[in-house]
């Protein structure tokens, strides 16, 4: 009989005192989705449950759909599919939780984002630890609490409906927008597994031929399912950017500005906006040492040095148009455009929340993500690219870029149009990816490690005097800096 | 005035609190929009128990556990304040008062009628004041953090219908559980990086202290005199929530979460729990290690705990003492007819007390199961597995002791220890309702006694099933 009164007195006074239940939100819709797909073209698309739709989602989710109808929010950019996004409202112990998810065009759960949360306890399930663990679930995934999914302890019954909620609205997803209608889906991202590494508990790895060659990215996942939709993701981007950056691909946006830039100014994309600013002003700085215009030069074997220099390209910064003072001028991104894609994989990953990966552009640009993890990376001596001249201890977030005359020799010095000769090979350890490999093309171009005044030390900030690693039959030269570098 | 389930059902009915429908369509609010400043969520919890066990002279019944009533509301965003209020084994109190002339003159009346064991209380009364991201201030009637069971005491949690050695029928922390203080403190956590929380609490209590319960027996006996005997049941209970006791307490907690899949923690209560009318001041001092961990559908939860309680000879020897000067009047029998006796009891006061418990059980969700009679409707039906293990040990616990004069005259101490099996099977067609079937082995292993429950039979075997349920 203790605290008897008030076992009464307490309860009965709340009870004649509180009002009706009250929401935090989070989120509105328009800024869950400007969160999710950015500016992109978002249509609203009102899809109606019939009775023969609520019996075929009920036997492929093994959940309800008593809703009478359903709002996809569907995003495109240029005309392409960058996914969908619904608006669920699942139960959680006794208040709806209103949340978003969002569904990549190869129908995997690419985030949540939870915009109402009714309940007094348990709004833990808003923390990115736990909605991490849907990101590139798919609609044949258990998604059950203590199945594929760890529950949030102490929020149990609002961790179940995030999870019924996500399987739901992957179900609809393949019922209202079955793949094979799907235009624009990169399905070989999700055909190729992801490997474990060996050794390495939780990283995960995959290797596929792009930008003319051989790309690998690893990740640190809780899951493998995590890091095949991450991987993916990051290939994707890859392979997007080579469609800009391509010198090779005639249906690239550098071949139709290298067509066309001659004649008339060329509007461009971001992409190709940015990284030529870049270019143009790295080409200035370096005193055209690194200079895009080298593409002539690369096609006609070092024939057509006049052809070069960065000054011959004009940029309109309001109409975001580039173009050439004249004809016989192409652009060859070449190292800068590995350094930028991995720049840009580097941010897919990260928006992703993978723990930490290795982003690996042929060996020319190497990106660590942020993390805790540290990686090796191995320097391949140019005369015996089987071994190794040194090996780097990648810290996180730091970029190593290698500039050097492998088996195909193909770097031209744009000052005097020669192949390149003496120094085999050159590596950069920088922060950015693009500004790393900016030096190492200076280092190996200008042999710069042997004085110790030259512009690029001025301009990249280094305290130290390069490392000269000699090999048996070759010498590689290393720069580092951990500054950051305007790139 | 009667009080019964039926009143809480009546208050519970009158308030309308509608739940949203379950429809795409609900919006989220609009920023800038006006919100109402408070929310009201109304919960509670509760269970039923039958068992059957093999002890001699034990019924085979059925035991109203408890229902637990909770209120959380929200006050603003930044306030908020949470009840349980907890009707153990409570069907009806009814309460008689009479004032009438008779015989002359005037006859006054009163008593108490309930049902056995029945128990009415606040389990928790806090409120909870957030200074900033994930950090509040909390303050009123709390749980003391010691171990991970008396902060997750809600029946429905668990998955045996019985509550653990160590925190229930063998108390090894300093009360039994549900163990309520009233205190103030911190409660919050810290993101350690983008995986792992470090969950704390910590508080200032009054703090455990050794009080008494009177239980009074009348007996009519021939050919000798009528007696009437006081049992005073000395005992470790929840301090006083009156402003008697000084705030003498401490208990802490705190949780490190690696990954979502589990958390270890270390927890601790220091505190004095001699009373006042004592000269000596004696302390608890207890350590709690608990954590849980999931592999998968696996999962594996445990506590241990270990207390101790100082000089319990000299609290025993302190305690003779007051008692006899401050009942001499109380035993000085004024009735011819009427023999009064007053007997003391020291209960459960052990020098050191430590013990742990462990599950392991199996989220088993066959694919029959959905199909099947039992699940079918059903979004995640799961049968689990489970297997607990318990263990106690008491040490140094005060059996018999005598004294005379407010000196002991003899102190009786031993050893126990005690451990249980429980294996069974829980039924869960949605997550906060459980129908649980267990067999539960009792077996001493050191004493002359079982400790729970207190026979003299080496083991005892029991089957129990229990249903809870949580809204």
């Amino acid at each position: 009989m203790r605290y008897g009164l008030l076992a009464f007195a307490i309860p009965t006074g709340i009870l004649s005192c509180a009002h009706a239940c009250d929401a935090q939100t989070f989120l509105t819709e328009e800024q869950a989705l400007r969160s999710l797909f950015g500016n992109s073209n978002i249509s609203r698309q009102e899809k109606a449950i019939s009775d023969t739709d609520r019996q075929a989602l009920m036997k492929s989710a093994g959940l309800r759909f008593p809703e009478s109808s359903f709002t996809f929010l569907v995003a495109e950019q240029d005309q392409k599919s960058l996914g969908y996004a619904l608006v669920m409202n699942e139960i959680g112990k006794s208040e709806p939780i209103t949340f978003m998810v969002a569904v990549s065009p190869e129908h995997r759960v690419v985030d949540i984002l939870v915009m109402v949360f009714r309940e007094n306890r348990g709004s833990e399930i808003r923390e990115a630890r736990f909605l991490r663990q849907f990101k590139g679930k798919k609609a044949s995934d258990a998604l059950t609490v203590n199945r594929d999914i760890v529950n949030y302890s102490g929020a149990t019954l609002s961790s179940k409906a995030i999870s019924r909620g996500v399987k739901r609205a992957l179900a609809l997803v393949d019922h209202f927008y079955p793949v094979a209608k799907t235009s624009h889906v990169l399905r070989p991202a999700f055909m190729l597994p992801v490997l474990p590494v060996q050794g390495s508990p939780g990283v995960y790895r995959q290797v596929r031929y792009l930008m003319g060659t051989l790309c690998e990215i690893r990740v640190e996942c809780d899951s493998s399912g995590h890091a095949g939709a991450a991987i993916s993701a990051a290939f994707s981007e890859i392979r997007r950017l080579e469609k800009v950056f391509s010198a090779y691909d005639a249906e690239s946006e550098l071949s139709y500005v290298n067509r066309k830039a001659y004649n008339e100014p060329v509007t461009v994309s971001e992409d190709m906006w940015a990284l030529t600013r870049s270019a143009i002003r790295f080409a200035h700085a370096t005193h055209g040492v690194v200079d895009v215009t080298v593409g002539l030069l690369v096609k006609t074997g070092g024939r057509s040095p006049n052809s070069v220099g960065a000054d011959k390209i004009f940029v309109d910064a309001a109409a975001h148009t580039v173009r050439f003072s004249g004809a016989g001028l192409a652009m060859d991104f070449g190292g800068l455009a590995k350094g930028y894609a991995a720049a840009r994989v580097a941010d897919v990953l990260k928006r992703w929340e993978v723990s930490s990966a290795l982003i690996n552009l042929g060996g020319s640009s190497i990106v660590s993500t942020a993390g805790k993890r540290d990686w090796l990376v191995g320097i391949a001596d140019p005369s015996s690219p089987q071994q190794y001249a040194a090996i780097i201890v990648a810290k996180p977030e730091t970029a190593v870029s290698c500039s050097g005359v492998y088996e195909r020799s193909h770097i031209y010095d744009p000052l005097t149009g020669a192949a390149l000769s003496g120094l085999r090979s050159a590596v950069a350890v920088t922060k950015s990816p693009l500004a790393g490999e900016v030096v190492s093309k200076q280092l190996l171009l200008r042999s710069a490690y042997r004085g110790g005044s030259h512009e690029y030390l001025r301009l990249f900030g280094s305290a130290k005097r390069p490392t000269l690693i000699e090999s048996n039959l070759s010498k590689t030269v290393m720069f580092t800096t951990d500054q950051e570098v305007e790139s | 005035m009667t009080f019964s389930l039926r009143a809480v059902f009546l208050i519970l009915t009158m308030v309308s609190f509608s739940v949203p429908s379950h429809s795409q369509s609900a919006q989220a609010g609009q920023p800038g929009q006006a919100q109402p400043e408070q929310s009201l969520h109304i919960g509670g919890y509760g269970s039923f128990r039958f068992e059957a066990n093999d002890l001699p002279g034990s019924s085979k019944g059925f035991t109203f556990r408890r229902f637990v009533l909770t209120t959380d509301v929200k006050l603003s965003q930044r306030l908020r304040l949470y009840s349980e209020t907890e009707f153990e084994r409570l069907i009806e109190i009814e309460v008689e008062k009479d004032a009438s002339r008779e015989s002359g003159g005037v006859k006054f009346t009163q008593g108490v009628e309930g049902n056995n064991q029945a128990e009415i209380g606040v389990e928790q009364l806090w409120l909870q004041y957030d200074l900033g991201k994930n950090q509040a201030f909390r303050a009123g009637i709390i749980l003391p953090p010691l171990g991970r069971f008396n902060i997750n005491h809600d029946d429905d949690y668990y998955d045996v219908p019985r509550r653990t050695l160590v925190d229930r029928d063998v108390p090894v922390i300093p009360v039994k559980s549900a163990w309520r203080e009233a205190g103030a403190g911190l409660v919050g956590s810290f993101n350690l990086g983008t995986r792992a929380k470090l969950n704390y609490e910590a508080y200032v209590m009054s703090g455990a202290t050794l009080n008494f319960n009177l239980e009074q027996i009348a007996q009519t006996r021939t050919p000798q005199r009528s007696k009437q005997e006081t049992e005073v049941e000395v005992e470790l209970q929840s301090g006083a929530v009156d402003g008697t006791q000084n705030a003498n307490a401490f208990g802490w907690r705190a949780a490190l979460s690696p990954t979502l899949a589990g958390e270890v923690a270390v927890s601790g209560y220091h505190g004095k729990y001699t009373p006042q009318f004592m000269t000596i001041s004696e302390p608890i001092n207890a350590w709690g290690l608990d954590g849980k961990w999931r592999f998968g559908s696996f999962e594996v939860e445990g506590e241990g705990i270990y207390s101790t309680f100082g000089n319990t000879a000299q609290v025993a020897a302190n305690f003779a003492e007051a008692v006899v000067n401050s009942t001499v009047e109380t035993t000085r029998a004024e009735a011819a007819q009427l023999e009064s006796e007053i007997e003391f009891e020291l209960k459960g006061l052990s020098r050191r007390r430590y013990g742990f418990w462990t599950d392991f059980k199996y989220h088993w969700r066959p694919a029959f199961l959905k199909n099947s009679f039992l699940g079918r409707g059903f979004d995640d039906p799961q049968i689990i597995p489970i297997v607990r293990y318990d263990r106690t040990w008491l040490r140094q616990e005060i059996r018999d002791l005598t004294f005379s004069g407010g000196a002991v005259t003899m102190l009786n101490l031993s050893n126990r220890q005690q451990h249980r099996i429980t294996a069974g099977i829980n039924f869960r067609p949605i997550q906060n309702v459980g129908f649980q079937f267990a067999y539960e082995h009792n077996g001493r292993r050191v004493g002359d006694t079982l400790i729970f429950p207190e026979t003299a039979a080496g083991t005892t075997n029991g089957f129990l099933m229990g249903a809870t349920f949580s809204f």
